[in-house]
């Protein structure tokens, strides 16, 4: 008993001692540049290295892309005059080479999923939003927080290096299945690039687990008083629950990897049996590539939601300051969210229906799988209805968060189809996927991660971007998205993976469709990097941020300085007495989080707030006028 | 040069476009007025989404005419199946998908700012959170019994008389194996794999066989592949000296630089070389360990049902007979695709999987379709009659297995009962094609009995049994 | 300046919380295999049983003695017996150490056996499994080697005594210390149970 009361009076101590460390930064005394901007412990520098990084390895990965699809478009043009810059991956007669066509779709995977739509989105808004929405100094340890930015890094150099190996990088697609990653003579990339690559995603996992823990411990022990977790904004929840989701599903890829490395290195035979390669057999026995794919599978497809939950939350936030009204149904959001959390882990086996697994389980997943698609849906039509008579500021955040709903739709049906184990049958391992998977989880998360940078922009920076420049990057960018992945539907029975389909006469119609898509790609390559040029330029030289509020947002984070400091807000943390979404309430534009109630006001959720009387009196005045 | 003016003239293009939107913004800054402006952008670019959505929709209906000759036609019963599903899910999400989307932007067109105008605080329902919740839950129940009905059927148990074949991925080429005349495909032990016997089929003679390949045997003056790996490590020291040696010698930069890529091929092998004996001598511990005289005595009859196995160039399928693809794998993964079938299975190493189907659509009547479909009408390079009238089922590999996955094709034929019947008889065992090359020793057991009636075979039984009974 | 925080009450403290998470993380790897152990325990097709190492059982005792002295070091270090918190800590620094060398001596009997670990996946299993652990385990041996360095040099005379005792950064440090040293020890009574009679 008394030894409760003391731990108590010493975390009582403790923190204030943690404060009291917080406050010096406020009095902005000299730091050196690299404890400021290199190993900083500020949240907001780390999102911003996070950003950065993740920009960077976009455009590789982006570039990446768009060269695979010159050999898919254009599969006879002569690219000698890549060879300086390519070498051995050029053939003699100016082609891709089918080996570096595998190295460059397995890397745009892995840099894209892992580098660009985990790291790059939910590192960098998390780090962000997280402390500032919810009225923190800082994370709850800066210097972890620090070491999840630092090996990321590390794990990017190591990936990069890797493409500089002799034998190429890893060539066995993002998801290394054994053994065609597992032993050095089937491929390439399997000789020592996927050795590189194991070590990466290591590295990686690392990263995210101690980004995570902070993310967690922060949104539930560091909220200011009053901030009760029905009060947090959206996006916050999302990026919660994403790192709830990353600690539980990517321990078990690290196990996955660790196995996969031992049988490389190792002779062990986890996922190894009876295997004659090269001419001659190999000794593994009793190992099963199945297995690997569970273990995989079993982050992989909560992975897919650790990308588009955080898009969804940003798409969220954006939507209701936008349109002035407060998100549609604040706690069916909430609950979905939570839906989707469990049920990723319980749907993972739906990539596996044609590994010969048993039927019956199959059938399980087919059920767990469409289950997963009610609570997408019921969050689709809040955002519709969210929308749904408001007064919607067409601002370039807000384009982008209307784009991701789209393309949120527009892919999300399509899952439908693959989740249904019977048609996945024909379409299994075909465009059809790559079309559905990239509107729904790539370009969907991307402009949720769009529309958070064009949202945030200037409280990150004190700067706004070039408006116009951001119209050109919204409509450049949906447009080519659209064409290039919706007529990838039609595709439905072209294998992917395919560096050409020229020897199929089955699949031989799509030359013209494939040029087609290839223009699309590299329209669409070029408009992102209008988008770096205007991200740059206007850190430097955009227009700068006179108002402390632009968007007339109710949210924490325009509640500190123009440039916060290191601690966010000079003074006292403000109080939180409401919800983040009062919009358009009893006839003000907006009540910011940290006013309190007035005497007859009734807090969001204390009963069904439906069309009430102030609504109907609203509705009244809109009538008569 | 005209690369280098269209790079400057695409920079200078592109100055002056970012030039024209900063003023833009500048402009916009100087005028003042925030709301009117943000009122006039809003207006602009909700129309923009709206005639951009409205083209989109027609898009989406005018692509199902466009690419409607793309289609592949299904020629097999759980096709069928799968196709209804296919477009029962597609109406379902054509539905979702255009509502959704035209609500979105007409939402967006109708509510865009304006000044003064004053949104809904319009936060929650529960009426409506219910009804969309349970709006899709019963659509996708729907969806879920069919798919699972389907699904049932399709991975369902296979029928008696099924047609037995086996398909075997490697990189990068397929093999198939039909079970003969006894219906039985003989077991296989990828330990016993090499030239003669590449699906390593289990026979008594294809062991000792493997024995012979893998030790040597001198009085069949065969040289085993042990002996000879271990004579090449004893040779590759000084091939590799005298290797050094010339690139010391050798001034020319050229020269050079080609030995030494030699002389690092040769350092690689000798690197690897303990490997491979290592991995040759663990096979023939295999081997030796698991063909024990009780092993022959407990498995004597499957041990004969691969005689008669053969291993066509090509499929072939009776129609509306029911078939099942046993398949495997040696290497990686593969995956065994038949677009017009819609049949689609991983082939795992160490773990046979199968599926099963009925084809309906006979190869010939195939091509009549497809003679008049726009999409096959197409001529190949080098060719002069358009593709469909050469037209046979592909079969190709649809789970990345390396740098020839594109090009693991594989061909299918699907005929009468009676024409397949007279194909499969006229097939000559596996066994009896290879049996004469066969070096077999210390062997007195009589030669296998096949049970094939074709003229050909009892002559090829004739000639191993001569080679055995030489020895 | 600090009342906005320091009025809440936490129900434990951020860094703890951490801790707490970290190790929900590690038993998510090690639940990743131990499922996948039993996957292929399933597939008895090659399962071969593989003799349980004599030393494991040893090992297992001495990690349970090192957690009983983990937590006496954490106690005195609060009553602030200064000697005996020494004591502790050594003891428990020298009971990690011989249960890695226990371990390794454990992998020796299983080689000796004739278990290799490029041999049959029980025994690879049971290689890495166990491997895992000690990496674990390692690592809490640094951290152990940290604190007893820690409890010989800071408590030099009675007023630095009483700093470090109140100090709330030290306190929650061995804290941390003590429950990540608890969990692998937990952590390895549940591997030995069950790599034993799973």
């Amino acid at each position: 008993m008394s030894q409760e009361t003391t731990i108590k009076e010493h975390l009582e101590t403790h923190v204030t001692d943690h404060d009291h460390d917080h406050d010096h930064g406020h009095h902005d005394h000299h730091q050196s540049f690299i404890s400021k901007y290199i190993f900083s412990t500020d949240h907001k520098t780390i999102a911003k290295q996070f950003l950065v990084t993740g920009i960077i390895w976009a455009i590789v990965g982006g570039g990446l892309s768009v060269l695979f699809r010159i050999q898919l478009g254009y599969p006879d043009a002569d690219l000698s005059w890549m060879k300086p810059l390519l070498g051995k991956w050029i053939t003699p007669e100016g082609h891709i080479a089918p080996e570096f066509y595998n190295a460059l779709i397995t890397m745009h995977g892995t840099i894209l999923v892992f580098f660009v739509l985990t790291a790059g989105l939910s590192g960098t808004f998390s780090n962000y939003l997280i402390p500032l929405m919810i009225g923190a100094r800082d994370m709850a340890s800066g210097f972890i927080n620090m070491l999840s930015y630092w090996f990321f890094f590390l794990s990017s150099v190591v990936m990069a290096v890797s493409f500089f190996l002799a034998t190429g990088p890893a060539s066995g697609g993002w998801t290394a299945y054994p053994p065609l990653n597992a032993l050095p003579a089937a491929a390439s990339g399997s000789v020592a690039g996927v050795d590189y690559w194991l070590v990466s995603i290591v590295l990686f996992i690392v990263s995210v687990l101690l980004g995570g823990l902070n993310y967690i411990t922060t949104v539930i022990n560091l909220r200011t008083r009053g901030m009760k977790m029905f009060r947090l904004p959206l996006p916050i929840w999302a990026f919660f629950l994403t790192a709830v989701i990353g600690l539980l599903s990517f321990p078990v890829l690290l196990s996955a990897g660790v196995l996969l490395l031992f049988d490389r290195n190792l002779g062990t035979s986890f996922y190894l049996d009876q295997i004659y390669i090269g001419g001659e057999a190999l000794a593994n026995a009793g190992g099963s590539p199945i297995l690997y794919q569970h273990l995989f599978w079993f982050l992989g497809h909560p992975e897919v939601y650790i990308i588009i939950l955080p898009a969804m939350g940003i798409a969220s936030e954006v939507l209701s300051v936008h349109s002035r009204k407060p998100i549609f149904g604040y706690t069916a959001m909430i609950y979905s969210l939570l839906a989707i959390a469990v049920l990723s882990f319980i749907v993972w086996a739906h990539h596996m229906f044609m590994t010969g697994m048993n039927p019956f389980i199959g059938s399980i997943f087919v059920i767990f799988t469409l289950i997963i698609a009610v609570p997408s849906a019921v969050k689709v039509f809040n955002w519709l209805t969210t929308l749904w008579r408001g007064n919607i500021k067409l601002t370039p955040p807000m384009m982008f968060a209307i784009g991701f709903v789209s393309l949120f739709i527009s892919g999300g049906v399509t899952g439908i189809f693959l989740g249904n184990s019977s048609i996945d049958v024909e379409l299994h391992d075909t465009y059809f996927v790559v079309a559905h998977f990239h509107l729904v989880m790539g370009v969907a998360a991307f402009f949720g991660m769009f529309a958070g940078i064009y949202h945030w922009f200037p409280k990150m920076f004190g700067r706004h971007m070039n408006n116009t420049l951001s119209y050109i990057h919204f409509w450049g960018t949906i447009v080519c998205a659209y064409l290039i992945f919706f007529p990838m539907h039609w595709e439905y029975m072209l294998p992917r993976r395919y560096p050409t389909h020229a020897g199929f006469d089955t699949f031989g119609m799509f030359a013209q469709l494939n040029e087609f898509i290839t223009i699309a790609a590299m329209a669409s390559f070029a408009f992102q990097l209008i988008f770096v040029f205007n991200f740059f330029y206007s850190i430097w030289y955009g227009r700068k941020l006179k108002e402390q509020n632009p968007y007339h947002a109710t949210t924490l984070e325009w509640t500190t300085p123009i440039r916060p400091g290191h601690g966010n807000w000079p003074g006292d943390i403000p109080e939180v007495h409401r919800w983040a979404y009062d919009y358009s309430k009893h006839g003000r534009d907006f009540i910011p989080q940290t006013e309190p109630l007035s005497q007859y006001e009734i807090e969001h959720g204390e009963h069904g707030d439906e069309m009430d009387s102030d609504v109907i009196a609203h509705e009244n005045d809109d009538h008569q006028s | 040069m005209t690369g280098w003016l269209i790079f400057i003239a695409v920079l200078l293009v592109l100055i002056v476009l970012f030039q024209v939107t900063r003023t833009l913004d500048l402009v916009s800054q100087l005028r003042g007025d925030d709301d009117s402006q943000l009122e006039q952008t809003s207006r602009m670019q909700a129309i923009a989404l709206f005639i951009f959505m409205a083209l989109g929709v027609i898009g989406f209906f005018w692509s199902f005419r466009h690419f409607a000759p793309t289609n592949v036609d299904v020629a097999s019963e759980h096709g069928e199946l799968i196709e209804n599903m296919f477009i029962a899910t597609l109406v379902v999400t054509s539905i979702v998908f255009v509502l959704c989307n035209v609500l979105l932007f007409t939402f967006v067109l109708m509510y865009r700012y304006k000044k003064g105008r004053e949104a809904v605080h319009f936060a929650h329902s529960n009426k409506l959170e219910f009804f969309w919740t349970v709006v899709p839950t019963i659509v996708l129940t729907g969806l879920v019994v069919f798919g699972l009905q389907a699904w049932t059927r399709i991975m369902g148990p296979p029928e008696e008389d099924a047609v037995i074949f086996e398909m075997t991925g490697q990189q990068f080429f397929w093999t198939s194996r039909y079970p003969g005349a006894d219906g039985k495909l003989g077991p296989r032990d990828y330990s016993l794999i090499c030239a003669e016997n590449p699906l390593g089929i289990v026979t008594r003679e294809y062991v000792e066989h493997r024995i012979n390949t893998l030790k040597g045997n001198a009085e069949l003056g065969v040289e085993g592949e042990i002996a000879a790996l271990e004579n090449r490590k004893s040779e590759l020291p000084g091939l590799i000296a005298a290797l050094e040696d010339k690139i010391a010698k050798r001034p020319n930069r050229y020269m050079k630089d080609q030995l030494q890529e030699e002389l690092d091929a040769l350092e690689d092998e000798m690197d690897e070389i303990d490997d491979h004996i290592l991995r040759r001598n663990q096979t023939l511990d295999r081997i030796t360990k698991k063909y024990t005289e009780d092993y022959y005595m407990a498995n004597a009859e499957a041990l004969t049902w691969g005689y008669d196995d053969f291993l066509p160039s090509e499929l072939h399928l009776p129609v509306n007979h029911e078939a099942i693809a046993k398949i495997t794998a040696m290497d990686v993964l593969h995956n065994f695709y038949v677009p017009h079938m819609k049949v689609k299975m991983d082939a795992v190493p160490g773990m046979p999987t199968s599926f099963k189907f009925t084809p309906t659509i006979t190869t010939e009547e195939m091509k009549q379709i497809l003679s008049q479909n726009p999409a096959w009408q197409r001529v190949r390079e080098g060719d002069t009659d358009p593709v469909w009238m050469s037209f046979k089922y592909e079969v190709a590999c649809a789970e990345l297995c390396g740098l020839g996955h594109s090009a693991m094709k594989y061909t299918m034929v699907v005929e009468s009962e009676d024409e397949y019947n007279t194909w499969a008889e006229s097939q000559i065992p596996y066994w009896n094609g290879i049996a004469s090359s066969l070096k077999i020793s210390g062997f007195s057991k009589a030669a296998p009995v096949l049970k094939t009636a074709e003229p050909e075979a009892p002559a090829a039984t004739d000639t191993t049994a001569t080679v055995i009974a030489a020895q | 300046m600090s009342q906005s925080i320091s009025h809440k009450r936490f129900i434990i403290h951020p860094y703890k919380f951490n801790m707490w998470l970290a190790i929900v993380a590690m038993i998510m790897m090690f639940a990743a295999f131990t499922s996948a152990y039993v996957v292929k325990k399933a597939d008895f097709r090659y399962w071969v049983d593989v003799p349980f190492p004599q030393m494991f059982t040893f090992s297992t005792i001495t990690i349970l003695l090192s957690s009983v002295f983990m937590h006496l070091s954490l106690v005195t270090f609060r009553r602030n017996q200064v000697s005996l918190h020494r004591l502790f800590m050594l003891l428990t620094l020298v009971a990690g150490t011989s249960f890695l060398a226990m371990q390794i001596m454990g992998w020796q009997e299983l080689y000796d056996n004739g278990i290799k670990l490029n041999g049959n996946v029980a025994g690879s299993f049971l290689y890495v499994i166990s491997g895992a652990h000690f990496l674990h385990v390692a690592g809490g041996v640094i951290g152990l080697l940290v604190f007893s360095v820690f409890a010989f040099t800071r408590f030099r005379n009675p007023v630095d005594t009483l700093v470090e005792n109140i100090h709330p950064y030290k306190q929650i440090g061995l804290e941390l210390m003590a429950t990540y040293w608890h969990f692998v020890d937990v952590l390895w009574l549940y591997l030995f149970f069950f790599l034993q009679y799973s």
